[in-house]
């Protein structure tokens, strides 16, 4: 479960305070695929990167599964992200001198978990890459090297996907693909996903819908009560 | 730590493998130059330990450069009581006749008496032990003698007023193993001979040695102080063993001390070209470093990561190093073949690895460590807006922060490996500041000209205006680039041009007046003679200058106690036999400072003229009184003036010069000094005048100027072989430049390639930046080594400096065309790249 209460992120430009982020209270229960949707600057990425810990608020506090990440130092954060969260970025990230096998190793050599490999290797097969373990990321097209990311990012059993665009460098038809299996690795891990996108299409797959504007949440599909999102989760 | 770190480590290598070894290339460069220097010294040190004993001929030697008196006989009859045996040597410079080729030459005489030598081995070149070949009428000579006269063993030999036969080639005295160092090639007889001759008069200069062995059992150290207490205030040294170096190995301790500073300069040239790899390394890994963040690598594990990759590759670098100094070492006894008194035996020093491993890391976590350091600040939310970081451009004061702080940072990491290499010395800290000074210079002028090429107008053509552009590419290192290869230039050309100057100075620009041949130890009942022979050449009489020897017997009045003095300079000087003269007028070079040089009737007794750097030495000043004892006899003279002497000019000058009416009667012999140009008349002229006055010695200052000339080339060619390491070093900074600009040259080449450009015209941009870059390296090393030798020559050598482009031109082309050539060699590949490759890479 994510909870956000009264988080509110500003940064100074010019000696002038910008507020990117107006005091904003949410809860996204565990198990939910929520899509941010919004136009460009109205906040969704920055209210991802603060939901990963990447970025600190101004104000507010973050919880998620009941820890408060607010408050934690840097490594503790990095060690925080590498057992909760993963991530799926639109430029997709991975790290263009390793592998795609060991692009997927690195989270659990990080969490030092062992077997990496054969792990590595169950989910290159789960996203349909068993084939391209040894290429480089120069070696694959866009919808590879996002599914490469996507394997990344469920390396560690993750409770929260945090996904920036997934789709946004990638045709729709690879989009929709990407999509899909998004969706099954959210459904077979039971993890929560928070998804930043422009698309409707997309956002259509969504169990909830959140709008962002300026800074501010202008709609909210289901303001999420209580015990809905284990019935989503079971469903 | 080690699931993640090592196999991260090991893929970081294996991704960047190309450029990690120049990483570590420029760091083994570096190592190489010094461990070859630690390696070779450290085994030469070994080699003169070993044979320490052998290098004397005895435990101690009682040095002195006047016959042995009264005191000196006590001492040396007192170790002889306890058992020491005592063997004599002198030693003095004449000249040989070879009455069957009529040929003379200057040599050096040496007469050893009974028991030399105690330790070591004269070799012979028939084998046969010296002794059966040595008595009272035969000579053993160097071969070079032999050569130059055209004579054989077997043949007569006039030394002086005596005959003798050769007895056979001298291939090596144990205690004077180098023969650079004679002004003439060696005679060696025995004592009595060397006496027979007639040269040993109280007016010659010679150097008497007793060599001691002590009895078994004794404690030589104990026996050679108790001679230094018996003798402190006679004018003799002693000598033993343990404390003795030969000249020649004293010479090599600080040819190679300084060598060894010169390989810590191209190990920091190296430690700058690490600096630089690695910050274009870490930036070119910051969005790596971000993604592992959001992945949950803590700053600690990615520190861990790359500073182990640091120290690796640091190591690597070191043993590499330590590999090629052990290799570059065998040069260095070639390269110094004619100095070397031992044979040295090659060996593989640990020590020197040891430390050449150590500097090796030192440096390399010296100038990794802030780069690396820095990693911790890269925010893991670079992943969403690295666009908007990206190059954010530093302003103002803190665009000069980081520079400054680097320079900071070598100038300390310079003084503390001097300190370590050399000691809190003086050449520890001339070394810093020289290198702190260069480098400063150097990168200050480098950038001053990139900048300065920045604004000048673009020029028209494309090639031009697209290669100079290159120049400023982000991580092109072109101010280091310049740097170090200018430090290159400007020590290897900075070497050429001080010896050339200093040979200049001796030779070439010897004015057509000045002479070049000095005649010494006339006699006075031979002065006509002299005139005689000359007269017969055609020359008129030169003058004959009196020369009285003598030593310093007071001051003021007050006797000289040479154990009283406790500055060792000063007893050096006043240990001298000085050459005294007399006359009423200045000479040309001369300079009075002090005092007037006319004689003062109000002043009664001898009047003596001063040079300044004795009067100085000595506190001495016009009115002040020096007691000079002249074979016995004191002579005490009021100082009337002080004179500046131009030592540098070839005449015969003088700290003391008498006024008239003091030393006429005194022992002495003349001098005189003549210009014949023609070498033929030369060799013509001191032959008739040998054969006519044998105990009269000719000096060839072109024969002397060519010794010196041999010797300046032999350390010439050493320090250039270190500076070598330093261009090395350069090189290596640039092809690691290019390799990390590499990619993006590629996908320029493939724009311009795509946007019409041929190959060719792509290869001229190259060239032109390559061109421009050598040419501003090649341009900054020879001005800085034009500065340089500049200062050495006036200031150090108090000569005169000349400036003759042509040394400058060629070491400019040579350094442009260099990197040229490395450049474009080394990217070969860009140009070979097809479009569509690198197209489909994106």
């Amino acid at each position: 479960m994510i909870e956000l209460h009264a988080l509110s992120r500003s940064v100074s430009m010019g000696g002038r305070e910008l507020t990117i982020l107006h005091p904003l209270t949410l809860t996204i229960p565990r198990g939910q695929f929520v899509a941010v949707m919004g136009p460009s600057g109205s906040g969704k990425s920055t209210l991802l990167g603060l939901m990963a810990g990447l970025d600190a608020p101004t104000s507010g506090e973050i919880r998620i599964d009941g820890q408060a990440i607010t408050g934690m130092n840097e490594d503790a954060l990095a060690r925080f992200r590498g057992r909760h969260i993963g991530f799926v970025f639109q430029s997709f990230q991975l790290i263009p001198t390793l592998t795609a096998r060991e692009n997927v190793q690195v989270p659990l050599e990080i969490q030092r978990s062992p077997g990496a490999v054969p792990r590595a290797d169950a989910l290159l097969e789960q996203v349909g890459l068993s084939g391209r373990a040894q290429h480089y990321p120069a070696q694959l097209s866009g919808g590879e090297q996002q599914r490469v990311a996507i394997a990344r990012a469920f390396a560690c059993h993750p409770p929260v996907l945090l996904a920036d665009e997934p789709t946004g460098n990638l045709d729709s038809r690879t989009g929709a693909q990407i999509i899909a299996l998004l969706q099954r690795l959210h459904q077979d891990e039971g993890a929560t996903l928070v998804m930043v996108t422009h698309d409707p299409e997309i956002a259509r797959a969504a169990q909830r819908t959140i709008q962002l504007l300026d800074g501010r949440v202008v709609h909210d599909s289901a303001p999420a009560p209580a015990g809905e999102a284990s019935a989503v989760a079971a469903g | 730590m080690s699931t993640f770190v090592w196999p991260m480590l090991l893929r970081e290598a294996r991704a960047s493998a190309k450029r990690l070894l120049l990483f570590v290339l420029c760091i083994a460069a570096g190592v190489g130059g010094l461990v070859a220097v630690k390696a070779f010294s450290h085994n030469l040190q070994r080699a003169v330990r070993g044979e320490a004993r052998s290098l004397l001929a005895a435990d101690i030697v009682v040095r002195s450069s006047r016959a042995p008196g009264a005191a000196e006989q006590a001492a040396l009859a007192q170790v002889q009581a306890q058992g020491a045996q005592v063997a004599r040597s002198l030693e003095f410079i004449s000249m040989a006749r070879a009455p069957a080729t009529r040929q003379v030459q200057l040599v050096s005489v040496r007469g050893v008496g009974t028991g030399y030598p105690f330790y070591g081995e004269v070799v012979t070149g028939s084998g046969k032990p010296f002794r059966s070949l040595l008595n009272d009428d035969s000579v053993l000579v160097y071969s070079a003698l032999l050569l130059k006269m055209g004579l054989h063993v077997g043949d007569t030999l006039e030394v002086g007023h005596k005959r003798f036969r050769i007895a056979d080639v001298l291939v090596k005295e144990p205690d004077s193993p180098v023969q650079m160092f004679n002004l003439g090639p060696r005679v060696l007889m025995t004592e009595a001979a060397a006496r027979e001759t007639g040269l040993v008069t109280p007016t010659s200069r010679l150097r008497y040695a007793a060599l001691i062995k002590v009895p078994p059992g004794a404690d030589a150290g104990a026996m050679a102080r108790g001679l230094q207490e018996r003798l402190a205030s006679s004018f003799a040294s002693v000598d033993t063993f343990d404390t003795s170096q030969p000249r020649s190995s004293r010479f090599l301790g600080r040819l190679t001390d300084f060598l060894d500073l010169v390989g810590l300069a191209a190990l920091l040239l190296g430690g700058i070209g690490v600096a630089g790899a690695i910050r274009v390394f870490v930036a070119q890994k910051l969005d790596t470093l971000a993604v592992l963040k959001c992945l949950g690598a803590t700053s600690r594990d990615l520190l861990a990561v790359y500073l182990l990759l640091a120290v690796l590759m640091g190591l690597l670098g070191a043993a590499l190093g330590v590999a090629l100094g052990y290799g570059a070492q065998l040069a260095l006894p070639w390269l110094l073949r004619d100095l070397m008194p031992v044979n040295v035996q090659m060996a593989w020093p640990w020590a020197a690895a040891g430390q050449g491993l150590l500097l090796g890391l030192v440096t390399t976590l010296w100038f990794a460590l802030p780069p690396i350091w820095a990693l911790r600040q890269v925010p893991p939310a670079r992943v969403f807006r690295r666009q908007v970081e990206a190059e954010a451009p530093r302003k103002g004061r803190r665009r000069w922060l980081a520079p400054l702080r680097a320079g900071l940072s070598l100038l300390l990491l310079a003084a503390l490996l001097a300190v370590w290499q050399a000691g809190f010395t003086k050449i520890a800290g001339f070394f810093v500041l020289g290198l702190a000074g260069a480098v400063a210079a150097l990168h200050l002028s480098a950038l001053g000209l990139l900048a300065l090429l920045r604004r000048l107008p673009k020029p028209a053509g494309f090639e031009l205006r697209q290669g100079l552009s290159s120049l400023y590419r982000p991580g092109n290192q072109s101010g280091a680039v310049v740097m170090s290869l200018g430090l290159g230039v400007l020590l290897l050309l900075a070497v050429f041009l001080i010896q050339q100057d200093l040979l200049r100075q001796l030779v070439a620009s010897s004015p057509e007046s000045q002479p070049n041949l000095f005649f010494l130890d006339i006699q006075p009942d031979e002065r006509a003679q002299f005139d005689q022979v000359l007269a017969s050449h055609g020359y008129d009489r030169p003058e004959l200058i009196p020369v009285i020897r003598a030593r310093i017997a007071a001051l003021n009045g007050k006797p000289l106690r040479l154990d009283e003095v406790h500055d060792a300079h000063q007893r050096r000087h006043l240990r001298f036999e000085y050459s005294l003269t007399y006359r009423d007028r200045l000479v040309d070079g001369e300079q009075v400072i002090a005092g007037h040089f006319a004689k003062d009737p109000a002043i009664p007794g001898p009047q003596v003229s001063l040079a300044d750097w004795f009067a100085e030495d000595s506190d001495l000043h016009v009115g002040n009184t020096v007691t000079v004892d002249i074979q016995g006899v004191q002579v005490r003279a009021t100082v009337t003036s002080i004179r500046k002497v131009d030592w540098a000019n070839r005449r015969a000058n003088f700290s003391f010069v008498f006024l008239p009416g003091a030393l006429e009667d005194a022992p002495r012999m003349y001098v005189s000094a003549l210009r014949v140009p023609d070498e033929t008349r030369r060799v013509t002229l001191q032959r008739d005048l040998v054969n006519a006055l044998p105990n009269v010695t000719v000096l060839d200052v072109e024969m002397i100027y060519r010794i010196i000339q041999t010797l300046l080339d032999r350390i010439g060619v050493v320090i250039q072989f270190m500076a070598a390491f330093c261009i090395a070093v350069g090189l290596v900074i640039l092809l690691a430049a290019i390799a990390t600009t590499k990619y993006q040259r590629i996908r320029e080449a493939v724009l311009l390639k795509t946007l019409g450009a041929t190959r060719g015209a792509v290869a001229r941009v190259l060239a032109v930046e390559y061109l421009v870059l050598g040419g501003l390296a090649g341009a900054v090393g020879a001005v800085a080594a034009g500065a340089f030798s500049w200062g050495l020559v006036t200031y150090v050598f108090e000569g005169r400096w000349d400036l003759s482009l042509p040394p400058y031109l060629a070491a400019w082309a040579v350094t442009a065309l260099l990197i040229a050539g490395t450049g474009l060699v080394s990217s070969l590949d860009v140009l070979m790249k097809k479009p569509l490759e690198v197209l489909r890479e994106e």
